[in-house]
């Protein structure tokens, strides 16, 4: 099984909501997807058993070879490909889909490998880190699913903020996804978003009430009530896990103290 | 010269737009000796693309054999793609007529 925990807002507990689920079920793998800056590891403190890198492709053209007809720039569906003395491709745009290779009619066009993230492997999470350079990260996400899939079945899949191509192929390759929520206004926006989300990708999908006592609960009440979502934890407002947090003592806070948290 | 300035509207008298690759229109112009002989208006493609708009322009200016532009602000990527190709790069306010002709003059900062 594998659960995927998003939030839409940044800072609404994904990560602490991760860590409660870990808490809950032991023979779940931790994975953090957050690849723009993956912080679960430092929370876990875990010895790091091994390091892998990614590998992926990108076109690269052969001016040698390449007589200007330019059929990669109008084939290509990214606008990867700048016109200069010749067609030449941005790398950090290129997706490796190669219709560039196809289309081109002097075989001026080669695939090169290129890394595009790293997977550090811990005792109870596998922690991905994207490559500097790349501005599109769901090919690298995707791997980094498929491989933490060889160590465990059971997956709970730390998503990073926002609802867009980061947080896509985690909500595809689930079966259950948590939308991590606060009762504040920015916190309504995205879970109406997040809620919309799930509904179009078919996911099972459930609300998860974080801090509560700082705002209108009543108004994500409702806001579920008409969207025909089910709020299924909720977890009360501590300072002390922010505090926690901080000290980077919050597995052991949760171990010790998860039903005082948990309403 | 021929300069290319991103711009807010389609015509000669439109204010700079704030954005480079992302503005509505951009107008190229073709001044010589403090005069404007020419311009083209170009609905600008890139402005609505999810990704690789500053490829687009570039590849845009290219074609149109753009020597310079003006801009208010440029992205990072436009700023390199345009350097490679030799296009040479102006910073400026106000309106797309005025700027062509002290990009000219050579009276804006590069």
């Amino acid at each position: 099984m594998k659960i995927a925990v998003i939030g839409g807002k940044g800072g609404t507990g994904k990560t602490l909501f991760s860590l409660i689920l870990f808490v809950l079920n032991k023979n779940f793998l931790l994975v953090d997807t957050d690849v723009e800056c993956p912080n679960l590891k430092y929370v876990l403190r875990e010895r790091l058993k091994r390091r892998e890198k990614v590998y992926w492709r990108v076109a690269e053209i052969d001016w040698e070879k390449c007589r200007k007809c330019l059929k990669c720039v109008k084939n290509c569906r990214f606008n990867a490909i700048v016109i200069l003395e010749k067609p030449k491709v941005v790398e950090e745009l290129c997706e490796g889909c190669l219709v560039c290779k196809e289309v081109c009619p002097f075989n001026a066009i080669k695939e090169k490998k290129i890394e595009i993230g790293e997977i550090e492997y811990f005792e109870n999470l596998v922690s991905g880190t994207s490559s500097l350079e790349r501005t599109e990260h769901s090919l690298f996400i995707f791997e980094v699913i498929r491989r933490a899939r060889k160590i465990k079945r059971n997956l709970i899949i730390d998503c990073p903020a926002g609802l867009h191509c980061n947080v896509l192929p985690q909500i595809i390759e689930a079966e259950k996804v948590y939308i991590v929520t606060e009762p504040t206004p920015l916190g309504m926006k995205a879970l109406i978003r997040s809620i919309i989300l799930c509904k179009k990708l078919e996911k099972e999908f459930s609300v998860v009430l974080n801090k509560v006592g700082i705002g209108n609960e009543e108004k994500i009440e409702r806001i579920c009530k008409k969207l025909g979502a089910e709020i299924e934890f909720k977890i009360k407002y501590s300072k002390k896990v922010e505090e926690a947090y901080s000290n980077g003592r919050i597995l052991e806070l949760l171990k010790d103290r998860i039903d005082e948290l948990l309403l | 010269m021929k300069v290319a300035i991103p711009s807010l509207g389609p015509n000669l008298e439109s204010p700079i737009s704030p954005s480079f690759a992302r503005a509505p229109f951009f107008i190229i112009v073709e001044v010589e000796n403090g005069e404007i002989k020419n311009h083209e208006v170009v609905n600008n493609q890139a402005m609505s693309v999810p990704a690789g708009a500053a490829i687009l322009v570039t590849n845009m200016l290219v074609s149109k054999k753009v020597e310079a532009v003006v801009c208010f602000n440029i992205g990072r990527r436009a700023f390199e793609l345009l350097t490679q190709a030799g296009i040479k790069i102006f910073r400026g306010t106000g309106t797309v007529k005025d700027l062509a002709i002290k990009a000219e003059k050579g009276e804006l900062p590069g």
